[in-house]
This record gives structure tokens, C-alpha cells and sequence, in this order.
């Protein structure tokens, strides 16, 4: 019987550590990792850029920190895909990533607003009559509804590895959890600033809650790279394919 | 070398392209996806076409260190690079492309 995907191959190397059988440390090696690295390039990038201030470098639309999330996202987008392609057995999981890293890209160029000129994230814009109906079913069908299956698909066939993988304790369900984590530190910032801080007269603080915002999203992006990267590597491997095509990787008795 | 081979390195490599290539390639504005009936569509061609360079490049880099090009016994993973390259030519043409329809709508 074979071990189920995902599953770090014990051999890889990771920037800070080799891993072993401490896999509790793996995540918080690569969110330690992920945070240096994303510090750093900012740093990287306000220098060469010449951009006068830390403003325009973290919070701008459409700036340096945005550019790179986006090109984060679309780069895990096009290795899932071509892991799909090469790792046969788990082909649905890669394509669901590919798929979730898709939006995640879309989402960090503003396509939810540019595609139709009105947010598909406020969901009063659905049943808002200013906008054609017609627009609006399309947007469901063939957006939203999809996105929804694809995501319920993931999700199902991640849930039933969790409790073989939750019985052995393997690294990627710390991996999930500290992606989960800042999954929704982000969301809470991005509603913080819509929301909470009119509400409680923080409109001072914006500017540092923004930044913040976009900080996270490129943190989250080059975590889940981190994460994938051993994924990745054994998908890529120059070695023969037969084996992985036959679905004998990490062959369990 | 093994920094070749991890994750920092390419998304470095992905990364640089979009702070300094990015800025440099034709038609590129600030606010491209709302200047042009299909900037944003072009915009995220651009960014594809960089996924794939940057995943051409990886295989390229690990053949070359791992087994050396000559001796490559895998024709699967040189279709793979091979496609990547190609694939990161076409979506970039696609880029142009889109974007050459648009400013001749405006």
C-alpha cells in the first residue's frame, strides 16, 4: 500500500534544516523561513526600486509587494500543474492546488473587481440590481459554483488522509494548520480595515493595518512555495518516472 | 549548489522578474488592468508565462547538476522543460498579443 499524498520525502534538504523526524519543526521552519525571505526582498526592493517610502513599496496597489505575491502564486499555479501532469496519482490534488493557487494570484491582481467592474467578494453585489442579472447568474455559474466543487473536491480528499496522517503525525498537517493560521490573519486584517477600524475611530491606523494586510499575503505565498517545494522536487526529479507513474512513491508494507 | 535546487532561490528568480523585468516590458502600466479592455487578462498571461520560465529553468538547472545534459535518461523531463520554455513564449506572445488588441481598441 502506498503512502498517500502529501507526504515530505524524508530525503530533501530544507534551507534551515534537514529534516529528519523532527517534523514538528518543518512548519515553523518554513514560516520562519518564509518571513526572513519576505522581509528580506522588501528590503531588496525598496532599495532598487527607488521608491521614496516604505508606503509605496508594502501598501501601493499594483506595488512591489502586490507584484510579487501575484508572481508567487502564478509560479505554485504553474508547478502544480506541471506536477499533475507528471505525478499521475494524485492528479486531482495538483489540479485542485493549481486551481487554488489560481485564485489566490487572480485575487492578488484584483481580478475580482477588473473581470466584471464590480466586486464579486461583497455579496450584497449579488442581488444588487444595478448590475445586469444576466452578469450576475454568469458570475455564479461559472465562477463561484466551480470554484465551490473544485474547493469541496480538496477538501474531501484531504479529509480522508487526515486520519491516517493525524495517527502518524506528518509534517503537512502543521503545514495546513500554520496556513490556515495565516490564511486568516489576513482576512481578518483585510476585514479589520473595511470594517473595525471606522467602526472603533482606528482610521489612523489604516495605513499600518494595510501594510500589514499585504505583508501577510506574501508571506502566505511564499510559505505555501515552501511548502510544496519537497512536493515539488520529487515531481520533478530527472530521475526515471516509471515508479511515480506507477504510484510507488515512498512505497509503504 | 544546492541553493540552485531551493525554494528561496526561485522564487528570487521569479520574483526579480516581476520588480525589474515587469516594469520593462511593452505596454506596461502601473494600472494596466484598468487602462485596457484586457490588461488584466494580459497581466496575468505576463505572470503565467513567468511561472513557466521559471519552472523551465528549474529542470534545466537540476538535469544540469543532478546528471549532466548528455546523459539525461528521462525524455519526459526534457519534454517537461522543453514545454516550459515554449509554453512561457506563447503565454508572453499571448501578453503582447491581447495587449496589441486593446491599445488598438482605445
Amino acid at each position: 500500500m502506498r503512502i498517500e499524498f502529501p507526504r515530505v520525502p524524508s530525503q530533501n534538504t530544507f534551507l534551515f534544516w534537514a529534516l529528519g523526524e523532527r517534523h514538528t519543526q518543518v512548519f515553523w521552519g518554513n514560516l520562519v523561513g518564509a518571513l526572513v525571505f519576505c522581509v528580506t526582498m522588501i528590503v531588496l526592493a525598496k532599495w532598487s526600486t527607488n521608491l521614496p517610502g516604505w508606503r509605496e513599496v508594502i501598501v501601493s496597489e499594483n506595488g512591489p509587494v502586490e507584484r510579487m505575491s501575484a508572481g508567487v502564486w502564478f509560479m505554485a499555479m504553474v508547478w502544480c500543474l506541471a506536477a499533475g501532469w507528471r505525478h499521475s496519482p494524485h492528479r486531482i490534488e495538483w489540479f485542485g492546488l493549481t486551481t487554488v493557487c489560481l485564485l489566490f494570484g487572480l485575487r492578488e491582481l484584483d481580478a475580482h473587481v477588473w473581470v466584471t467592474g464590480w466586486n464579486l467578494d461583497k455579496l450584497a453585489n449579488y442581488w444588487n440590481s444595478r448590475f445586469p442579472l444576466w452578469e450576475r447568474l454568469l458570475v455564479v455559474g461559472f465562477m463561484i459554483i466551480p470554484t465551490v466543487a473544485v474547493g469541496a473536491v480538496l477538501c474531501y480528499r484531504m479529509w480522508l488522509r487526515l486520519g491516517r496522517g493525524g495517527s502518524s503525525c506528518a509534517p503537512w498537517i502543521g503545514q495546513m494548520m500554520v496556513g490556515g493560521i495565516l490564511l486568516g490573519f489576513c482576512l481578518l486584517l483585510d476585514k479589520a480595515n473595511a470594517y473595525g477600524l471606522p467602526l472603533f475611530g482606528l482610521e489612523a491606523a489604516q495605513l499600518f493595518f494595510m501594510g500589514m494586510e499585504e505583508f501577510g499575503e506574501y508571506v502566505l505565498a511564499v510559505y505555501t512555495v515552501s511548502a510544496l517545494w519537497p512536493y515539488w522536487q520529487e515531481a520533478f526529479s530527472p530521475n526515471d518516472t516509471r515508479s511515480r507513474n506507477e504510484g510507488t512513491l515512498g512505497a509503504e508494507s | 549548489m544546492d541553493w540552485m535546487k531551493s525554494w528561496p532561490g526561485w522564487i528570487f528568480v521569479v520574483s526579480s522578474g516581476v520588480l525589474w523585468g515587469l516594469p520593462r516590458v511593452p505596454y506596461y502600466h502601473a494600472d494596466l488592468p484598468y487602462i485596457h479592455d484586457l490588461g488584466g487578462l494580459a497581466l496575468v498571461a505576463w505572470y503565467i508565462g513567468l511561472g513557466f520560465l521559471s519552472l523551465g529553468l528549474y529542470i534545466l538547472v537540476s538535469v544540469c547538476l543532478r546528471v549532466g545534459v548528455v546523459r539525461v535518461k528521462s525524455l519526459h523531463t526534457i519534454f517537461l522543460g522543453g514545454g516550459a520554455f515554449i509554453l512561457a513564449g506563447l503565454f508572453w506572445w499571448l501578453y503582447l498579443l491581447l495587449l496589441g488588441m486593446s491599445v488598438r481598441l482605445v
